[in-house]
């Protein structure tokens, strides 16, 4: 047992730490990557939405109604955005030949804050009033789809992430001291678990939800809902943890805390749950979707997020009726994203799974 | 005083119809700086009488029924929790038998002796404290082990680390639990050095648990053998190795296979040790004991002081 002596080839021979091995295994998993890459390239967007929508989420043309999206088009070595005309009729427009603008770069535009809190004007990309960039098409109100599906995302993406980690914190916490005192509070809390778990979650969701005032501001259901997804999510991940805690107690390791007079808590906090870590990084990761969901599903009941604010399941009632449907399929748009989104975690998360699992290859 | 004195200890696990006797009336003494060898067959009560000292054994499902387990002169079958965590690792350390399983395997093995020194000598958790502990049991460049995980290093330096985290706190009592037990037999003799070295250097007391007759002679001062929850024979262990007393410490030391014996086969003791819960009635060794005579199964023998320093619970040890 000499310690790797400080020459060049001594680094070879330095065993990995857990977490470089888990890394490691990651990479080779490309599906994973590729999951992760957009997950991180959303999340991104998300925290710059301001700056990358070129309109701000309330902002409505009104002669633009149910405009089909516009995109920008190369025209020798510019970048150009044509102009349309509406026709009479039911919201029909037409492009105008030889009427473009050039797209401008870092423009100014309308005033949003970045971060939540840092005044600012600066857009990404831009062109004037009578040449609109609409790359995903207008809603009914003629309102910017491609905007306010950023603006979406900063609630929708950050909904299941803060869900989780509420929820996660519960379900550890309550699973952990659950299975470390097992007996009759094993008995309690675990029939309490059922209990939350056999009540069907969308009526529980509701009532839950009725529980609130009606006319609260945006923040306020905002956190609603995710105090409200995290109350019924965080039992089936205390069953889990409390199953782990209840084999991990057993452990010599944790007789040897004890019997270095470590307090209970501390040694659930300190030595039970970090060895759980690695499944709660992949059943996070996994979960993260159903949270997602359950904004939208909150959204599109009317109930969660309210207009004029933008969630991606609020902007997916629009797309309720047939009639809207048929005659304007970009208002799926945010269903896109949700798609995108749910399946990068999926991808993600069983990558994850392979790679922490020491079994596979 | 003396620094541990266990007296009369009855513990069950269960309770009421259920009652299984776990440990039954055991007593002995441990001076300071003395190191007194627990032997005995698996199952005989040696862990639990030993984790009793701390409280260690959960309650339910075990119960204390009697006797009194004093340390420094007061009873921690009377402690509350937070007494008792002071006692655990400030008083009685512990070093289990499988090192490998001790460590948490999730963490730095330097964070882990730092733990220990949180826990009871806040002043002193840093990792020039860490790396003087490891440098004490002889981990070769402290400096850079602080960073590995438990299962970067050998069982032997594993066991060397739990004994850094047992001595963090200074104990007056260290008890190893089969310490050596998954070792190989070179990194036992290494261990057991280490241990003996360090009782010189510090001072503290040894309660070694073992079924191994051979580190008996190197370490012990004193021996307490165990028999199905009692301790039939308590005794110097030059004097003990040297003329066993009881029929079952007898019958313990001629199944040690010798080197240089005529014998073909080991020899061992016929039978098993009886389940708890199912103790013969009488001398509880009385089925597998050569010279057990009918009166032997009838009532539970004493354990009595024949010589000076010396108990035995058998009324006819004179008999070969």
């Amino acid at each position: 047992m000499e310690a790797a002596a400080p020459t060049p080839n001594a680094e070879a021979q330095i065993a990995l730490s857990p977490w470089q091995i888990f890394w490691r295994r990651l990479k080779r998993r490309r599906i994973a990557m590729i999951g992760g890459a957009i997950l991180i390239f959303l999340y991104l967007v998300a925290l710059f939405a301001g700056f990358v929508a070129p309109y701000h989420y309330e902002r409505m043309d009104r002669d633009r109604y149910f405009h089909p999206p516009i995109w920008p088009k190369l025209s020798g070595f510019r970048i150009v955005v044509p102009r349309y005309e509406q026709l009479p009729g039911d919201f029909v427009y037409r492009e105008v030949p030889d009427d473009t603008q050039p797209v401008h770069f870092f423009v100014r535009g309308d005033k949003y804050q970045l971060f939540g809190f840092i005044p600012a004007s600066i857009h990404l990309f831009g062109s004037d009033d009578q040449h609109p960039i609409y790359l995903f098409g207008t809603d009914q109100f003629g309102r910017d789809i491609f905007s306010r599906l950023l603006y979406g995302s900063q609630i929708s993406l950050s909904i299941g992430v803060v869900g989780i980690f509420l929820s996660f914190t519960l379900g550890l916490i309550i699973g952990g001291i659950s299975g470390y005192f097992a007996g009759a509070t094993d008995t309690v809390i675990m029939r309490f678990c059922e209990l939350i778990m056999s009540i069907p979650a969308l009526y529980l969701i509701i009532s839950l939800r009725a529980t609130f005032p009606p006319g609260m501001s945006s923040s306020q259901v905002y956190a609603m809902i995710i105090i409200i997804l995290s109350c019924i999510g965080w039992a089936g991940m205390a069953r889990v943890i409390r199953g782990m805690t209840l084999s991990l107690r057993e452990q010599q390791f944790v007789l040897a805390a004890r019997a270095l007079g470590q307090s209970n808590f501390k040694i659930i906090v300190r030595h039970i749950l970090p060895n759980t870590l690695s499944y709660v990084i992949v059943a996070a990761t996994l979960s993260v979707p159903y949270y997602i969901l359950g904004e939208v599903v909150l959204s599109f009941l009317g109930v969660g997020i309210q207009e004029p604010q933008a969630s991606w399941g609020n902007m997916l009632t629009a797309a309720e009726d047939v009639q809207y449907l048929q005659n304007y399929p970009w208002l799926l748009a945010p269903s896109a994203a949700i798609f995108i989104t749910v399946l990068a975690f999926n991808f993600l998360g069983d990558g994850l799974r392979d790679a922490a699992d020491t079994k596979s290859l | 005083m003396n620094l541990l004195e266990i007296k009369n200890l009855k513990m069950d696990f269960g309770k009421n119809a259920e009652a299984l006797r776990a440990i039954d009336d055991v007593s002995f003494t441990i001076g300071a700086g003395e190191t007194v060898c627990l032997v005995g067959e698996s199952g005989c009560g040696k862990t639990v009488t030993a984790l009793s000292i701390a409280r260690l054994v959960p309650t339910p499902p075990a119960n204390y029924v009697g006797g009194e387990i004093l340390l420094n002169g007061r009873d921690t079958l009377k402690m509350s929790a937070r007494e008792l965590q002071q006692i655990r690792g400030g008083v009685v350390s512990y070093v289990f038998q499988d090192p490998g399983a001790s460590l948490n395997p999730v963490f730095r093995i330097g964070n882990q002796i730092k733990e220990s020194l949180k826990l009871h000598k806040p002043e002193k958790a840093n990792d020039a404290e860490v790396i003087r502990l490891l440098k004490l049991v002889g981990i070769p460049a402290p400096e850079s082990r602080i960073k590995n995980y438990p299962f970067e290093m050998s069982g032997g330096m594993q066991q060397r680390v739990m004994i850094a985290m047992a001595l963090a706190s200074e104990p007056k009592l260290l008890v190893a639990d089969e310490p050596t037990t998954a070792l190989d037999v070179t990194i036992q003799a290494q261990i057991l050095d280490l241990l003996s070295e360090l009782k010189q250097r510090l001072g503290m007391a040894i309660l070694l648990i073992t079924h191994n007759l051979g580190i008996v002679g190197d370490m012990a001062d004193r021996v307490a053998v165990m028999y199905a929850g009692q301790i039939v024979e308590l005794s110097p262990a030059r004097e003990l190795l040297r003329r066993p007393l009881h029929p079952y410490t007898r019958a313990l030391m001629n199944s040690v296979p010798k080197l240089r014996g005529d014998a073909d086969r080991l020899s061992a003791i016929p039978g098993n040790v009886p389940r708890i819960g199912n103790f013969p009635p009488g001398c509880r060794f009385a089925p597998r004991c050569p010279i057990a005579r009918l009166e032997c199964s009838e009532k539970i023998p004493e354990l009595l002081e024949v010589e000076p320093g010396r108990f035995v619970r058998c009324p006819f040890w004179k008999n070969e």
